[in-house]
């Protein structure tokens, strides 16, 4: 039997799962059993960083990852972000890397960079 | 000088939703902020998990308040950046405010108020904090905003002191940009912010959570080298002989919010002691008439989402309460197992089918009831497995049949 | 017969302190030896006062104690070698500053040199700001005759300077009749020091005056005439007039030794380079016996006196009604030392004070803090104002005193040397006493150079500075701001400071580079959040008015706030 912390919301919900069976118990709702499964297999998680920009109004910019990555491939990410430097000004949400390290996932901003 | 209906002081989350439900019916509302963007806090909350419940998404603190900003864009509501409230004075049929900007000085008026002025954090200082007066020690805020806006790092090796969700989702942050945390010292036995926070920025990253211990003396005279830890005992003093020495060169504090209500005490607004946030009633309007609070200021919440709500509650009172309304007050009272209970007051003239109750438990409990009766007949029942004082709890409760009460009481008990 | 009088003090004094040999050398007394405690270290210098000398040089060591090194930037160049002037006074406290100012009022190069980054790092800015009225020195004392001379003036002189002044008053409270020969002994002595005004209240008038005083005061003496400034402020100011008017100060500039020839000084070495100056003034604080030492013209010691003191949130303020109190013979105070002045003070900025401690130490710059001594310093004067409580505590800070074993200033030319000039010593009422102390400074300057300065005719006694805005009228500070929108952008929003008068505090007379530099002329950060929101601010004002990288711009000293850039790529690692 494994322990878990479900992270979907800030419910916090503790799982226990019977790895040989994947049976789940403890979730307030089906995202619960959904994480569970993920997480012991292949725990993944959402990144969200910065990546410098050439403005001195935004010295950086914020970013995310438009949905869970591999947890092992987090520190590449982190690495990768380092060498990025976006060089226009970029409303919310604009892609800064496509299917970043191969994960499906994109590499948006979270915050708007226009002044309106 | 300039007249408004509402004038909402404080432009992050609560003041957005606020200002934005204020300007219905044609009022005019004035949001005042003293940054030089809107968005409070949210702007430097680069993680996720906000809007779970309010836009059934999980988004990071910038989005969030962009669709917040993007929202109160769509109405009329006048917006003053860089400004300052100085002074709040009474005046006939409201209040006059004093406010500084780049542009000068300048007197407006208004009828109402809704304070959504945010919260501070707790210093060094006031968690007994000895030793030598280094670089190096800040607050975890502090250092969100060197590392997520300047883009800058306070710390190569850190020590972070409180287990509060700012504390942890800093452990992160450093860590992904390289740093190094030693670990996450809490003076509790237990920790102080959510459970999810406790997975996805400790355990993931193998940083270690060292609770009852506290940061007793700093070490260093330019640039902070060392901290002393010790154990605490139940009553959090140091035990003698516990003591460690850990070399590092930042320590990062995150050990509580206290709202911001110097303008509330200008005005004698009566404070609550348990959330150091004016008492008000289930409008969000404070014990003195047409002046409402919402958000951090109220008290320190764990969701925007419910800071948002609050904002609403608060603004859409004060487009639709005439200001000459005489209130019912009745107040709430609760047992021990409450750390507190918002609203602490319920007007019986007001809006009773949909009152929404706030709540932190005064530590943790399990199978628990929680039951509201009025004048002794139970009006509302629920069941908790788990309570912890860092995970806020809201209830909807319908008092409509009630307007004649004079006692409410919630009970937290121990269920068989 | 005076040499049998010395053999039988010195037999009793190498009893009562074995380990240790005592000297008379040109009518000081010198001791040697070690000790095991710094209570005996320092028990032996005050025994040594008991006999009649001119002066006590205490050269015991402390067993297992390794001093440590002075507290010094780490620059070392070439920037000032071969500085030539009349005067260097070594010190940047108020007492170096004050002199510093006396000097710029006539035609002489006058330099003042300070180890630290700023004016005003020890035990200028480490005190409760109180210009006293002297009702707790004896008017035999050089202490009491600077101060008397300086109170005349210090109303003017603060004016001058654009240094707020608030005449609190001081009372002095007593719990019942066993303190009848205190007040007394107070009646004499302000009778002997001519101290104006003084009253002497009933339980029913304290009342009226302190309305949230201890039940246990019963009777009471008022000082209408005592005042509080901010000490730092004043040193700073006091430089900034020096500087005005032709003064030198550099800074970052530590006195490591002398050249002597002849019973002169000769040249000062310094981490700077090698300065010639005709006259040395000793301004140097808790090192002041250490640069007479090399200057070959010891005759004093310093013991360091750590004090604390504690700062309470302004919604405390209102609790004390102008002026500073202590109350003698509380029940629940502990024995003894009498605090030397402080209790509960009100700051000119609006907030309490409580304090300070005194405890002997070896450490000349400790500057820390502890829980039982705030504990304990608050605890003995809370009880005067029952009201206040722990929580109301926003900061606390320690300073050392430069106490010398006869407890008093040294303010004389010197003895073995001839181009010195000490005004060493200084412990309270060094911020009150630093004006008069100036003058005599001046005086034998002029007796070692034989002649008289003549007076700079461009001397201006005002230093013009940007007013506190939130202090302004809003017609007034409208005006201010349609001049300058900067003075209306506000960016300290605990103490209401804008980005206008924090530019104006960088660009004054003397450089300010850091954020503590800042906060001490124009208070970001001294509010309730303590610089959590205002520090990154401040520290990308100065960022842009120094002209540097946000990196570069520290706390204090050399304490790095930004260590580096975020997404630092491998090759960029430190």
């Amino acid at each position: 039997m494994k322990q878990l912390i479900c992270i979907s919301c800030p419910n916090g919900c503790h799982l226990s799962v019977d790895e040989t069976t994947m049976e789940v118990e403890g979730n307030k709702c089906p995202r619960g059993i959904l994480f569970a499964k993920q997480e012991l297999t292949n725990p993944i998680r959402t990144v969200t960083s910065t990546v410098r920009t050439i403005f001195p109004e935004f010295p950086v910019i914020s970013v995310r990852t438009t949905k869970d990555i591999s947890k092992a491939k987090i520190m590449p990410l982190m690495k990768l972000l380092n060498t990025i430097v976006v060089n226009e000004k970029l409303a919310i949400n604009s892609i800064v890397i496509q299917n970043v390290l191969d994960t499906g996932a994109d590499i948006i901003t979270t915050t708007n960079m226009i002044e309106k | 000088m300039k007249n408004y209906n509402t004038i909402v002081i404080g432009g992050g989350p609560a003041g957005l939703a606020a200002s934005k439900c204020a300007s219905a019916n044609g009022n005019k509302v004035l949001l005042i902020e003293r940054e030089a963007r809107l968005g409070g806090i949210l702007k430097q909350c680069i993680h996720d998990g906000f809007g779970v419940t309010r836009f059934k998404q999980k988004l990071t603190g910038p989005e969030y308040a962009q669709k917040e900003i993007d929202a109160l864009m769509t109405t009329d509501v006048e917006v003053s950046l860089l400004t300052y409230v100085t002074k709040i004075v009474p005046s006939k049929g409201g209040y006059v405010l004093t406010l500084v900007s780049r542009s000068g000085v300048e007197d407006v008026f208004t009828n109402k108020l809704i304070l959504s002025t945010g919260c501070r954090e707790r210093t060094s200082k006031q968690v007994a904090i000895h030793g030598t007066n280094p670089a190096g020690v800040i607050t975890s805020g502090t250092a969100q905003y060197y590392i997520n806006v300047l883009g800058k790092m306070p710390t190569q090796n850190c020590v972070i002191l409180g287990s509060g969700d700012i504390g942890l989702i800093m452990a992160r942050r450093i860590t992904l940009e390289d740093g190094h945390v030693e670990g996450v010292y809490e003076v509790k036995s237990t920790p102080s912010g959510l459970t999810r926070n406790i997975v996805q920025c400790l355990n993931d990253y193998d940083i270690p959570l060292h609770l009852s211990h506290t940061v007793t003396r700093l070490f260093g005279v330019d640039r902070l080298e060392a901290v002393e830890v010790a154990q605490v005992n139940d009553v959090f003093t140091p035990i003698k002989g516990t003591e460690r020495i850990i070399k590092c060169d930042a320590l990062i504090l995150s050990v509580g919010l206290i709202p911001e209500n110097e303008l509330a005490s200008s005005l004698k607004i009566q404070l609550n002691p348990k959330t150091k946030g004016p008492l008000c009633d289930q409008t969000m309007m404070t014990l003195k008439d047409n002046i409402y609070c919402c958000g951090n200021a109220l008290h320190v919440n764990d969701l925007a989402d419910y800071v948002s709500e609050s904002g609403e509650t608060a603004g859409n009172h004060a487009a639709q309460t005439s200001e000459s309304h005489m209130r019912r007050l009745c107040p709430v009272s609760f047992n021990s197992n409450f750390g507190y209970v918002i609203p602490s007051h319920i007007d019986l003239d007001g809006e009773l089918s949909n009152v929404i109750f706030y709540f932190r438990s005064s530590k943790d409990l399990f199978n628990q009831r929680l039951t509201i009766t009025v004048d002794d007949i139970q009006v509302f029942s629920r069941a908790y497995s788990n309570l912890r004082p860092p995970e806020m709890e809201r209830i909807i409760v319908n008092l409509a049949k009630n307007k004649n009460c004079s006692s409410i009481k919630l009970q937290l008990e121990d269920v068989g | 017969m005076r040499n049998n009088s010395f053999e039988n003090f010195k037999t009793e004094f190498e009893y009562f302190y074995p380990g240790t040999t005592i000297q008379l050398s040109d009518g000081c007394l010198i001791l040697h030896g070690e000790l095991d405690t710094w209570d005996d270290v320092v028990g032996a210098g005050f025994f040594a006062v008991k006999f009649k000398n001119k002066g006590v040089v205490n050269k015991i060591k402390l067993k297992g104690f390794v001093e440590p090194p002075m507290h010094i930037s780490s620059i070392k160049d070439e920037a000032y070698h071969n500085l030539h002037c009349d005067v260097l006074i070594i010190g940047g406290g108020i007492v170096g500053c004050a002199i510093l100012r006396e000097f710029s009022k006539y035609k002489v190069n006058a330099v003042l040199v300070e180890k630290e980054e700023d004016l005003a790092l020890q035990a200028s800015s480490r005190n409760d700001g109180c210009v006293h009225i002297g009702i707790d020195i004896s008017h035999h004392t050089k202490k009491q005759q600077y101060l008397a001379r300086s109170v005349k003036n210090y109303e003017k002189l603060a004016n001058d300077l654009g240094v707020e002044y608030h005449k609190d008053g001081q009372t002095i409270a007593f719990t019942n009749n066993k303190y009848r020969y205190m007040i007394l002994l107070m009646k004499i002595r302000a009778f002997q020091n001519k101290i104006p005004g003084v009253q002497y209240l009933n339980r029913r008038e304290i009342l009226k005056l302190e309305p949230n005083i201890t039940t246990e005061a019963k009777y009471a003496i008022h000082f209408p005439s005592a005042a509080t400034i901010c000490p730092y402020n004043m040193t700073i100011a006091l430089a900034e007039n020096a500087v005005q008017n032709g003064g030198k100060v550099l800074l970052n500039t530590a006195v490591l030794s002398m050249l002597m020839k002849d019973h002169e000084i000769i040249s000062v070495e310094t981490n700077r380079g090698i300065i010639y100056p005709k006259v040395v003034v000793n301004a140097a604080g808790v090192f002041s016996d250490k640069v007479a030492s090399m200057a070959d013209d010891q005759f004093f010691s310093i013991h360091p006196r750590k004090g604390t003191n504690t700062i309470l949130d302004k919604n405390s303020r209102s609790y004390l009604s102008n002026t500073s109190l202590t109350t003698y013979g509380l029940a629940k105070s502990h024995n003894s030392t009498h605090s030397k002045g402080g209790g509960v003070v009100p700051t000119v900025d609006g907030n309490i004070l409580v304090g300070p401690s005194a405890i002997e130490t070896p450490y000349r710059e400790d500057f820390t803090t502890d829980a039982n001594t705030v504990k304990e310093l608050f605890d003995k004067h809370k009880n005067t104002m029952p009201r206040l409580s722990p929580s109301d505590i926003i900061t606390y800070f320690s300073g050392v005193r430069a106490s010398t074993y006869e407890e008093d200033f040294v303010i004389e030319k010197g003895r073995r040397t001839k181009n010195i000039v000490h005004a060493a010593g200084i412990q309270s009422p060094g911020i009150t006493a630093a004006p008069a102390i100036a003058e005599d400074i001046v005086m034998f300057t002029q007796e070692i150079l034989n002649r008289k300065f003549d007076i700079n005719p461009e001397f201006n006694p005002k230093r013009m500075v940007t007013p506190s805005l939130k202090k302004l009228s809003s017609e007034e500070r409208d005006r201010m701001i349609k001049q300058n929108p900067d003075y209306g952008q506000i960016v300290c929003r605990c103490e209401e400071i804008s980005k206008g008068e924090i530019i104006d505090a960088i660009h004054r007379p003397i450089p300010v580079t850091t954020v503590d530099g800042i906060k001490r002329r124009v208070r970001p950060g001294m509010g309730r959040c303590q610089g959590a929101f205002c520090q990154p601010l401040v520290m990308k004002i100065l960022a842009t008015e120094l002209g540097c990288e946000i990196e570069n711009i520290n706390k204090k000293g050399e304490g790095r706030i930004l260590l580096r850039n975020t997404k630092v790529n491998d090759n960029e690692k430190l």
